[in-house]
């Protein structure tokens, strides 16, 4: 899908210098992956971190780190 | 079309319980996340505050606890990450309707750079109105 359309003729060149200094860093691939991503966690430690989640946590210490912070906010 | 996910979704990834969907795309396709929603997660993990992790982890042996530590830590290379030097130039360039801060911009910049769709869990009015100005797909995930 190309965004070019929706963009000015300035930012679509600087979003283009970017996205190929990104490339150059290896910071930004083109390609899938070789071979697809495995997990290095047990089952056990998954469902730690799926407790973690479950239990309301995670947004919680988000939404104070939002609040905290303007410039991490989500509005 | 690459992916730009927030905090949740790369949450999902990192723990194996993404839906089917972003899973495929993880494994052939190309996912990013950003270094602001990368921070969010790291950051809440350590919450001191809320110490849930703390204390689901407290039953489990030293080097289990720093596996799944080290695991929301440190970003695996199937999920890239565009850094500063690369994405701030696109960030202070981006023209929209509502004044970005940095998560927004942060998101909006590589996404651009990366002709990526945005997918949140939890939906981000700054972002979704700056990625209506860019023509950028934004979807909850």
């Amino acid at each position: 899908v190309s965004t070019e359309l929706h963009l000015d003729p300035e930012l679509a060149e600087i979003v283009e210098r970017a996205r190929k200094r990104a490339i150059e860093a290896g910071e930004l691939r083109l390609q899938p992956p070789a071979t697809p991503y495995k997990s290095p966690l047990s089952d056990e430690e998954k469902a730690v971190l799926w407790n973690w989640v479950d239990s309301g946590a995670l947004a919680a210490a988000i939404a104070e780190i939002a609040a905290e912070d303007p410039e991490l906010a989500d509005d | 079309l690459p992916v730009v996910v927030d905090e949740y979704l790369l949450f999902d990834l990192l723990a194996d319980r993404a839906s089917p969907d972003l899973r495929d795309e993880l494994d052939y396709g190309v996912v990013l996340t950003t270094g602001s929603w990368y921070y969010r997660l790291a950051r809440a993990a350590k919450s001191h505050s809320h110490g849930v992790l703390s204390s689901l982890l407290r039953d489990l042996d030293a080097d289990t606890q720093q596996r799944v530590r080290n695991h929301l830590d440190y970003l695996p290379a199937a999920i890239d990450l565009v850094g500063w030097r690369t994405v701030v130039p696109a960030m202070v360039a981006l023209r929209v309707r509502r004044n970005l801060n940095l998560l927004a911009a942060e998101a909006l910049a590589v996404a651009l750079m990366a002709g990526a769709e945005i997918a949140v869990r939890v939906d981000t009015p700054l972002i979704r109105s700056g990625a209506e100005d860019l023509g950028i797909p934004y979807r909850l995930g």
